[in-house]
């Protein structure tokens, strides 16, 4: 793995070499990385927000919008040089989670599925495998989902049921996975399956499936949010993929694992950049809404809210760019990433709500974006892991491992 | 010599196996005795079972899985001092779903099973829920020379017509065994004797299978393992049962017996440590002629020699394991062939040293020497007796120096 605090990346805009350099306390982001908050923030007033209503109402995704974000620099933050991407450092993707969240929720997910299948593919794939996906995952020309969840199993791993069996140089795929974020549209999937019946921990593998293959079937949900992300069920019926497509097995894989918890963070800003913007947006129009003589804004009961939610999403962000920079230091940061989890949603969701609220029956209407983005951010309450299982997270943390109910 | 020192992951496997050994295993030694002689050899031992759960629970299980053929498996010099810990305690292999004949069985399945075959058997072997056993040696012909073996194996349409009689179709007896790998001849006219025979998955339940009667080892029915005798009368199964294909029954043996050689010999390895433990803690606890017995020179004599031959038998084993893990097990069949000669025979003089230590009581049931010692006798006969192996070290040997 490249070392973190090194990024290039390309845009149309233009082109920079992103040096991060951490030191102690050091809140600010260097002019670097300020370049590219600033594109990405161009990108999202100009590009991403103007749209954000359409995919709403039932438009699919335009894969030039994907090639866009390959193009920023966005989807190949992970992929390393040699496959056309920066290996970036991840508060570099905490930015950009940021960014494209005040731009359109939808977004997030993109880049947060490129991140996890850029390192799953780079760090466990077969040299065939990661010179065939990567530079397409980095480029925006590939969407490559992530299927680990089940009906039966989704936090608990190991639970899972999909089965892969051996047969000479292939493997046989049968299961079916649940609430895939991306099944209407990827082009490819991470599946998680138990190997040749071996159970435990230790059985657990996962293959990268192309998902035109013969015997997959996809299935889209009726998702109240996150809409141009199609998120559905995909079906694995006798699909056949090279034994070249396998991404480790095994224990020690299950626990590779938890080198995603940084994704937490991610999440966290993606939210609260909505939210912010949403916060943002409110401030504007608290102060040109006038009721019985003045605005809004110099009614207590109005500006004290603004002044709540702003503090609490910015604890939600510094916990979530803690948690990054723990990551890029490679310092533990399980219970920094669970902790950003449940209250950057948290945070988010109910400084949203009270824009919406605060902005009256317009609010309420599908020409403002809060309900949608209301809807948008409750998804990723959820995915990821839910509140409940944050909590006990920490709580593991805190308590260590004798005092948890689950390991 | 990189097999010195374990690495970090068999060093934490080998503790946790430790403690699981003394919190649990090691106590349930007389009540598993107990049962197996009470509840004999075509019953299912409660003990077992309940320490099966504990054991899968603690993830120290199938850790037999081999890395080339399942990337979170072990190699085989990883897997060497776990096996041998499992070795100290009769019941302690398939408490850990380690035991013989199961992961010889599993890993052909593993290596040579369709899809289907191993949802079939393979998973509920991996999670313990079935057992299997081996069909190989016959009772009428010398089976050390496997090419002898006749049972037939007839193809009939789709299917397969089975017809012949085994012994030490270990395991057989066991009411949770529910597959055999059976070895027979689909081709007894092919010029070349190594294409004869097959090896063919025979579910147990199929009709014409009879598992004619328990075969006791010096007496021991049930426990540690169950010797059987079967009989395979037209047993029809499936075509597609066939391991590999027609013919191939030899080349699946090679692949199969060179892990299975070497996990008796780390297994007898531990055996052979226990025993010594035992000798030792005996002979420091009484007294004859006025001092311990563990002052007498005879015993120390036997002591050392009982260490050397130990570390000998050892440090042979992890280096065909190690030779295993780098040049293959073709490479490595000089070495498999000696330290399958080598670490029975250790065994045995050990043990038998040991129930000298222990007077009359030593050959009583009391102390698990006998058992120990029926184990270990029995070895230098199953998978290759010593002349056999003896006899491919000489052949390497000599070929050196042959034109």
């Amino acid at each position: 793995m490249a070392k973190p605090g090194t990024a290039h990346y390309a845009g149309p805009w233009r082109t920079v070499v992103v040096r991060a350099v951490f030191s102690s306390m050091d809140f600010d982001f260097d002019d670097t990385a300020q370049a590219f908050r600033a594109t990405l923030r161009r990108y999202a007033d100009t590009r991403l927000r103007p749209d954000y209503a359409r995919w709403d109402r039932g438009e699919r995704l335009p894969r030039e919008r994907v090639r866009e974000l390959g193009e920023l620099g966005v989807l190949g933050l992970r992929v390393a040089a040699d496959y056309g991407g920066s290996e970036a450092s991840y508060v570099l993707a905490g930015i950009a989670a940021e960014e494209l969240g005040r731009g359109d929720f939808n977004f997030t997910l993109l880049l947060q599925l490129a991140l996890i299948a850029a390192e799953l593919v780079g760090g466990h794939g077969t040299p065939e495998l990661r010179a065939a996906l990567l530079p397409g995952l980095a480029s925006g020309e590939r969407l490559i989902a992530f299927g680990l969840t089940e009906t039966g199993a989704g936090s608990d791993a190991a639970a899972i049921r999909t089965r892969a069996m051996r047969d000479g140089e292939t493997y046989v795929i049968d299961g079916e996975k649940a609430s895939i974020t991306l099944a209407g549209s990827a082009d490819d999937c991470i599946v998680f399956a138990r190997i040749d019946g071996v159970p435990g921990a230790q059985g657990i593998g996962a293959f990268a499936v192309p998902l035109t293959a013969a015997g997959v079937t996809r299935e889209a949900y009726r998702s109240v949010g996150e809409k141009l992300t199609e998120r559905g069920a995909l079906r694995f019926e006798g699909v056949r993929v090279p034994a070249t497509h396998r991404l480790g097995a095994g224990s020690g894989f299950v626990q590779a694992m938890e080198a995603f918890d940084y994704n937490r963070a991610i999440i966290a800003l993606a939210c609260v950049g909505a939210a912010q913007q949403s916060l943002d947006e409110t401030v504007e129009y608290t102060k040109q809404r006038h009721t019985f003589g003045k605005p809004l804004a110099l009614r207590e009961g109005v500006a004290f809210q603004i002044a709540e939610h702003a503090t609490r999403l910015a604890a939600a962000r510094h916990l979530a760019y803690h948690a990054l920079w723990l990551r890029d230091c490679g310092r533990p940061h399980t219970k920094e990433a669970a902790m950003a989890k449940w209250l950057g949603p948290k945070s988010a969701l109910d400084a949203i709500h009270a824009c919406l609220v605060l902005h009256g029956w317009p609010g309420y209407d599908e020409t403002l974006p809060y309900a949608q983005r209301l809807r948008d951010v409750l998804g990723l309450e959820i995915g990821d892991g839910t509140p409940e299982i944050m909590k006990g997270v920490i709580a593991r943390e805190i308590y260590g491992r004798e005092f948890t109910s689950f390991r | 010599m990189p097999f010195f020192d374990a690495n970090e992951t068999t060093r934490e496997l080998a503790a946790r196996i430790n403690a699981f050994m003394d919190a649990h295993v090691y106590p349930a030694e007389a009540q598993y005795l107990k049962e197996a002689e009470e509840l004999g050899p075509w019953t299912v031992y409660p003990t077992v079972e309940r320490l099966k759960e504990l054991a899968q629970r603690e993830g120290l299980w199938n850790l037999w899985l081999p890395k080339a053929e399942h990337p979170g498996g072990l190699t085989n010099l990883e897997y060497a001092p776990l096996c041998e810990i499992m070795g100290r305690s009769p019941l302690a292999p398939e408490v850990f779903n380690c035991s013989a004949p199961d992961t010889g069985n599993m890993e052909t399945i593993l290596r040579y099973g369709t899809p289907e075959q191993k949802q079939t058997w393979l998973e509920p072997l991996l999670e313990g829920r079935i057992r299997s056993c081996f069909a190989m040696t016959e009772p009428q012909v010398a089976s050390s020379d496997a090419t002898n073996i006749e049972s037939s194996i007839v193809r009939d349409g789709d299917s397969y017509v089975i017809n012949g009689r085994k012994w030490y179709t270990t395991g057989a007896t066991d009411p949770r065994c529910k597959i055999a790998i059976f070895m027979g001849k689909t081709d007894p006219e092919n010029p070349n004797r190594h294409q004869q025979q097959s090896m063919i998955l025979v579910p147990l339940e199929t009709k014409g299978v009879t598992v004619v009667r328990p075969l006791p080892v010096f007496g021991f029915y049930g426990a540690p393992d169950r010797a059987a005798e079967t009989k395979w009368e037209n047993v029809r199964v499936p075509a597609t049962n066939i391991l590999l294909g027609e013919g191939r029954g030899f080349e699946i043996a090679q692949g199969r017996l060179g892990p299975g050689r070497i996990h008796h010999c780390m297994r007898l390895i531990g055996l052979a440590e226990r025993c010594l433990e035992k000798m030792c803690r005996r002979s420091l606890a009484r007294v004859a002629f006025g001092k311990p017995v563990a002052e007498q020179g005879v015993t120390q004599e036997r002591i050392a020699e009982a260490r050397i031959r130990i570390e000998q038998a050892r440090l042979l084993t992890l280096k065909a394991a190690h030779m295993m893990d780098t040049v293959g097990n073709k490479a490595a069949r000089a070495e498999i062939a000696m330290i399958k000669v080598a670490a029975p025979n250790m065994a045995c003089q050990v043990i038998d040293w040991a129930i000298q230590a222990h007077g009359g009581g030593g050959t009583s049931n009391d102390f698990g020497l006998t058992m120990a010692y029926a184990v270990a006798r029995l070895l230098r006969l199953a998978d290759g007796p010593d002349e056999v192996h003896r006899a491919q070290i000489a052949r390497l040997e000599l070929k050196k120096y042959s034109a």
